[in-house]
């Protein structure tokens, strides 16, 4: 699966794949970089009352991922048991959002 | 330097009400204006989150002004999410100690049971940053609380049991408090076992959904509490974002320029009031206020130093946990429950209270802003 960050050479800085702009240099010019999926579960929460337009998911599991290139991102995580420390590995991405499973 | 005050108070009951937004802060800006002597009032600011979505009512600085007879007095509404209130009062205080104005109306209002679930829901998620891939995971607002409190916990050795008596000290205070939402007595068994909403969050970790309004009236001079400070600070709205999730910057900061605007720190505070949006918002508050060392809130909230008997008794309105949640409105009652008790005429009043703190948060850490206050001639 594959999943990308933003990069500015300027600042040798790695943003999330939404940034419209590096925020340091002001560069509209960011490079697209490759990432590898593969992270570590930094915390996390079951999110039993969802909004409205996930209620059919409810209750899941909402992950802060440390990814292998160093950036964190907020995800969805399918699975059952998950602790502090967990290795993941994304698995689709729906939509906008991450979906992360066991690797 | 001149001196700015709080001359006049006026709040209506907190919980789910028939009242209409404009009724509501019609009750609590005329009970504000009747107790400071219906003084001319220059300016008029309004707290308010979501009225727009919530209320389907906007202009509401210019629907008060004309209410309450006040000519043509400049007025507006004031959005920062659940920091609307604090905001609002800012810049009336900024407004009057520059001398711009002799004296203001801040009001504070959110009309938020007249929506259903899922209408809310979405007003309150206008609060996160929705252009971005967090939006689209499927994170809440107490979603952001359960990350924050599972790492908390991992890193620093607290229990869910400690969150727990948050929600316990809060509910106690509000059993006294007349104006609040939730005064029936619950046990920590009830709330330890409660309705899971992000866990490790459960129903009584968090904060309900509550129309209510408030109002105070600030003057120059010393005919009141006394407004000694006002710090504001900005913080990222995405999760992914934060340098460090166990800190919110914009609750240090905006500590920080309070205190040193008047020359005060946290051990010259005698009572609180801040921002528990969730059992865990505040623990993180009472750490970054400077009040308990990082990483040691829950053992201060464990020994008692958070309540009557202990170090700084915070929340004795019954916090926004127990009090209730009227989004804009909640700025302007933790001033109001500071004000009370620098009068010395509070619920659940502090001994000798002569120098108060009100800390209000916007988002999960976008907006916060501290107020410091001291008691009149004191
Ligand atoms: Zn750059």
């Amino acid at each position: 699966m594959q999943m990308t960050a933003k990069y500015c050479s300027n600042c040798d800085h790695i943003l999330h794949a939404d940034k419209y702009h590096c925020p340091i240099c002001y560069t509209d010019e960011l490079e697209l970089m490759e990432l590898s999926g593969y992270g570590e579960v930094y915390s996390y929460t079951k999110i039993h009352a969802a909004p409205k337009s996930l209620a059919h998911l409810a209750p899941y599991f909402i992950i802060l991922v440390d990814l292998a290139e160093g950036l964190r991102v907020t995800a969805r995580y399918q699975g059952e048991d998950l602790e502090i420390g967990k290795r993941v590995q994304l698995k689709e991405v729906d939509g906008r959002a991450y979906v992360f499973g066991d690797v | 330097m001149s001196s700015v005050s709080v001359i006049g108070r006026g709040i209506t009951s907190f919980g789910k009400k028939e009242a209409s937004i404009k009724s509501m802060l019609i009750q609590a800006c005329k009970a504000a204006l009747l107790e400071a002597g219906r003084p001319r009032i220059d300016a008029v600011f309004v707290g308010n989150f979501g009225s727009g979505t919530l209320a389907n009512q906007e202009i509401l600085g210019s629907m008060l002004t004309n209410e309450l007879g006040l000519g043509n007095a400049p007025s507006m509404k004031v959005e920062g999410a659940c920091a609307s209130g604090g905001l609002a009062f800012r810049q009336g205080y900024q407004l009057v100690k520059a001398g711009e104005y002799d004296t203001v109306l801040v009001a504070g209002a959110e009309k938020m049971t007249g929506s259903d679930t899922a209408t809310i829901t979405n007003a309150i998620n206008l609060a996160m940053d929705n252009d971005s891939s967090e939006g689209a995971s499927g994170l809440t607002f107490p979603g952001f609380f359960g990350v924050l409190a599972n790492r908390y916990m991992h890193e620093y050795g607290a229990e869910k049991k400690h969150l727990a008596m948050v929600a316990l000290k809060n509910r106690t205070y509000a059993m006294n408090n007349p104006i609040a939402q939730f005064r029936k007595e619950i046990s920590m068994e009830e709330i330890m076992h409660a309705r899971p909403v992000t866990e490790p969050l459960g129903l009584f970790d968090c904060s309900p959904i509550t129309d209510g309004a408030a109002a105070v009236v600030i003057q120059k001079g010393e005919g009141g509490v006394e407004v000694l400070a006002s710090g504001q600070a900005s913080g990222t709205p995405l999760m992914q974002e934060a340098k460090d999730l166990l800190h919110i910057p914009a609750t240090y900061e905006s500590g920080k320029r309070a205190y040193e605007a008047a020359g005060l720190g946290p051990t010259d505070i005698d009572v609180v009031e801040l921002h528990d949006c969730f059992s865990m918002t505040e623990i993180i508050a009472i750490e970054e206020l400077g009040l308990f060392e990082k990483g040691k809130g829950w053992e201060a909230v464990e020994a008692g130093k958070t309540k009557h008997g202990g170090m700084v008794p915070v929340n004795t309105s019954g916090g926004l946990l127990s009090k209730g949640h009227p989004i804009g409105a909640t700025g302007i009652a933790q001033i109001i429950q500071i004000v009370d008790q620098l009068r010395g005429n509070a619920v659940n009043q502090v001994d000798n209270a002569r120098i108060g703190l009100a800390q209000n948060l916007g988002g999960t850490g976008a907006y916060s802003i501290v107020h410091l206050f001291r008691k009149r001639g004191a």
